[in-house]
């Protein structure tokens, strides 16, 4: 189911690089069609996962990156139908491919089949953490193919069948504040959980720290474009560091804490 | 003297300064997400720090010597971490009054020479009071009119209770940072092991004693639940009988049981709890659930405001500015120009200035 799943995604994604490439109206249709229909297979996929498991299909790496991959695709859906856009679809869902290979061929078959969890991540707090954080992550990955678009824009002005560089931008903006919340209720039921599971809301742990930086990123990107005026450029490099944040969250911290010698709790 | 802490005050109120702040307190915590930090339990830092030197040599005495290894209780950190909290501290006292007015609704209306310094704004030629009510009650706000010298003013509004969420926001961050600083300071944790079941253990205000364990098992022989069976004692006299899982603590006169391991051995079950007093704990959840209301009604419900200024000229000024998307808004008081043209058939009007 999964894998038919991603099949849908990449025929999506060709078919936006496709409209991208010609500007054929039911192009984009088909496209967005075939995203539609990614999304809801996936979520099938991960629902059946569910049931096979008896439990919430949130707790393994492998997952969280199938679902990190349906929260980018349904955040990108949500803007196409917001927006009307489906050029934007050629910039994200190359990313939601990325994730998604990444979760698919990524990980040892031991690892993707479906287990019962150890009694500490048995937990409301837990699963409401890693859905908002997904939420979240899945929210900013749109931005930053969002801010990519809009580099390109920029770079070339002349460009047929881009949207104007400032609908681009509001794009990213909303997509970013709408992301923002579920970032901070990720870290608020995370904090819980960890309180109830190890006795401290927080620890300073490395995933805990790249949180917090990815969390402080976006804050500074919201900031700055609410309050202070920031436009162009800026905007777009901070939507896209922020989306660096989250990777080196999601998948660099495992990395450095095994490359530093450091501790951390969050190996599961 | 007084002119210099005027202008300081005014300097940590600014909000570059706080956005600053904002960048070197991330650049700080990714930095500290790099170094070794010394475990949170004071008995394991002499094994810690041995394997810290074999580690890093000589190294290992400067970093210990400068704060790194615990960085994060460090002035390295808590320098740019205090220098917000007084940045967040002046900026939300500066701007109250004026955020809890417009957040309230008692918004004063504008001059004419402040309009024209608006981001947004069009001149339609009417004097029309019927095109501008229309124009502006027709959507799904609340429309205000004030005469003021034989000329009316009408605004028209939204999210405007999404101001106080900037309160909210930054309330939020202070109280998580006073939270956070209660809980470092009177927070206490002891370990408690528990090797004989039956048999009374002191926690401090009171004890523990062990009176079952059970474990629950997945059809694969996997554990799937622990729970300890736990009687609290004060002054040998059971006061409360409690089974603590993982995830769920007991609790007793402000105390957390947290069940944290469990060693089978011959001569019974080795059962290891936390004993936990966090008194800054729900200080730090209220600020996390008002940080994330405030954040999201802040940045996702923008406040607009529009504004319809009847001049004695027979000109019809329309000006607004927003929190959010600015170019949205441009747009959409564009629409509103071009509905207040087709209500008196005026010439199409003017794209927005946007002079500032």
């Amino acid at each position: 189911m999964l894998n038919i799943g991603f099949d849908a995604l990449l025929a999506a994604t060709l078919l936006y690089l496709a409209y991208l490439a010609w500007q054929r109206l039911w192009l984009g249709q088909v496209a967005a069609a075939a995203a539609g229909l990614a999304l809801l297979v996936l979520a099938a996929g991960l629902v059946l996962r569910g049931v096979a498991a008896g439990r919430w299909p949130l707790t393994s790496h492998f997952e969280f990156a199938l679902l990190f991959g349906w929260a980018t695709l349904a955040a990108y859906l949500l803007l196409e139908r917001a927006t009307r856009q489906p050029v934007f679809g050629a910039f994200v869902t190359p990313l939601a491919v990325g994730m998604l290979s990444y979760a698919l061929l990524g990980f040892p078959s031991a690892e993707r089949v479906a287990r019962p969890v150890s009694p500490v991540l048995r937990s409301v707090w837990l699963e409401i953490h890693v859905l908002s954080a997904a939420l979240g992550y899945g929210a900013g990955a749109v931005a930053a193919g969002m801010s990519v678009l809009f580099l390109v824009r920029e770079r070339r002005p002349q460009a047929e069948g881009l949207p104007a560089a400032e609908i681009i931008e509001a794009a990213t903006r909303q997509t970013v504040a709408a992301g923002f919340p579920f970032l901070s209720l990720a870290l608020l039921a995370g904090a819980i959980w960890a309180q109830t599971a190890w006795g401290h809301y927080w620890g300073w742990e490395p995933k805990e720290c790249w949180a917090l930086v990815t969390w402080l990123v976006y804050l500074v990107f919201l900031h700055g474009s609410a309050l202070r005026g920031w436009r162009g450029r800026r905007l777009a490099w901070l939507a896209l560091l922020g989306f660096a944040c989250t990777l080196m969250t999601f998948v660099g911290v495992d990395w450095l804490v095994e490359a530093a010698r450091l501790e951390s709790l969050h190996v599961f | 003297m007084k002119g210099i802490l005027r202008q300081a005050w005014h300097y940590w109120g600014r909000l570059g300064v706080a956005t600053w702040l904002l960048v070197g307190l991330a650049l700080m915590t990714a930095l500290g997400s790099l170094l070794p930090q010394l475990p949170p339990n004071p008995a394991a830092h002499a094994g810690w720090l041995r394997a810290a030197e074999d580690k890093f040599g000589p190294l290992a005495r400067v970093m210990r010597a400068s704060g790194l290894f615990s960085f994060f209780r460090s002035p390295w950190f808590w320098a740019p971490a205090g220098a917000l909290t007084l940045s967040l501290f002046i900026c939300t006292l500066i701007r109250f009054r004026t955020v809890w007015r417009i957040g309230t609704g008692r918004v004063r209306r504008p001059t004419s020479e402040e309009l024209s310094r608006y981001r947004y704004q069009v001149r339609i030629r009417t004097a029309d009071l019927a095109a501008a009510r229309a124009v502006l009650s027709g959507g799904r706000f609340r429309t205000r009119e004030t005469p003021v010298k034989g000329r009316i003013v009408l605004l028209d509004e939204r999210n405007r209770l999404a101001r106080l969420g900037t309160l909210a926001m930054h309330l939020g961050l202070l109280l998580l940072l006073v939270g956070a600083t209660i809980s470092g300071l009177a927070g206490r944790r002891k370990s408690v092991i528990i090797s004989r079941p039956g048999e009374p253990v002191s926690v401090g205000p009171f004890a523990v004693r062990l009176d079952g364990w059970h474990v629950d098992t997945y059809p694969d022989g996997s554990p799937a639940d622990y729970r300890a069976d736990v009687a609290i004692l004060q002054d040998g006299r059971v006061v409360r009988e409690a089974p603590i899982r993982v995830n769920h603590p007991g609790r007793y006169r402000g105390v957390s049981l947290l069940l944290m391991g469990h060693t089978p051995s011959a001569g019974g079950d080795r059962v290891e709890l936390l004993a936990l007093h966090d008194p800054g704990y729900l200080l730090v959840i209220a600020a996390g659930v008002l940080l994330t209301a405030g954040v999201g009604t802040t940045f996702y419900l923008p406040h607009e405001q529009m504004w319809a200024w009847m001049a004695d000229d027979g000109t019809m000024t329309l000006a607004g500015r927003t929190t959010g998307n600015q170019a949205g808004f441009a747009r959409r008081l564009m629409r509103l120009a071009e509905r207040a043209r087709q209500h008196v058939g005026t010439d199409p009007p003017s794209p927005p200035q946007a002079d500032s």
